[in-house]
């Protein structure tokens, strides 16, 4: 799954140790979700979204292989 | 998420005194044949049936120390628990069991006699000193090579 987490992050202007400390989780993970290396559950998406403003698909997009 | 089977944050520093003490207590036991005199025991029926008998519980002591403090470091809660970690978890407790179970199963082949019955008494240990590995290193230590971007 690809994401545009760190263009969403960098609109808000929001660190990753901030935007993690905003969602509640550590700073590594949201290094592993931009880097593609964990996809987060639904309750973390959705909270990204409610965070952005935006629906989970804008940021959040399946590829070929999933 | 909230892992609520975690023991609290300060358990690992006292995970690493016991396993620390209960090492330091197996080389006096096992080279300088020390133990405490407040252990011995009265009586050999625990044991009867073996070709030994212990009539001193300083080696149990010993175990339980190392098993309590290894339990503490691989199950104290983290600075940060998320999702993340608990998959790290997991996926590391699976990485543990698959490699202890291999050398268990080497342990069948190559050790014989009395002297397997160690390597069923090292299962445990073995079990829980490579999930602490296997864990830390993804944990802590493989992150350290990846970029800090920010």
């Amino acid at each position: 799954m690809k994401n545009s987490l760190k263009v969403e992050r960098a609109i808000l202007n929001l660190t990753q140790e901030a935007l993690a400390a905003q969602i509640g989780v550590s700073r590594q993970t949201i290094h592993a979700i931009e880097s593609g290396k964990y996809v987060p559950s639904t309750v973390l998406a959705l909270k990204l979204a409610r965070l952005f403003g935006k629906p989970v698909e804008s940021f959040f997009a399946l590829e070929e292989n999933d | 998420m909230n892992n609520r089977l975690l023991f609290p944050r300060p358990f690992k520093a006292v995970g690493l005194v016991l396993v620390a003490l209960s090492f330091i207590l197996f080389i006096a036991w096992n080279w300088y044949h020390f133990e405490f005199g407040f252990l011995a025991t009265t009586g050999g029926s625990r044991t009867e049936g073996l070709d030994f008998q212990d009539h001193n519980l300083t080696n149990e002591l010993m175990a339980i120390a190392m098993l309590t403090g290894l339990l503490f470091i691989a199950f104290a809660r983290g600075r940060t628990e998320d999702e993340r970690t608990a998959l790290l978890r997991l996926q590391s407790l699976q990485v543990s069991q698959y490699v202890s179970y291999v050398l268990f199963v080497l342990g069948l082949f190559l050790v014989n006699g009395l002297a397997f019955i160690s390597v069923m008494l090292l299962f445990p240990y073995v079990l829980l000193a490579i999930f602490i590995l296997v864990y830390h290193c993804r944990m802590y230590l493989l992150p350290k090579f990846a970029a800090h971007e920010e």
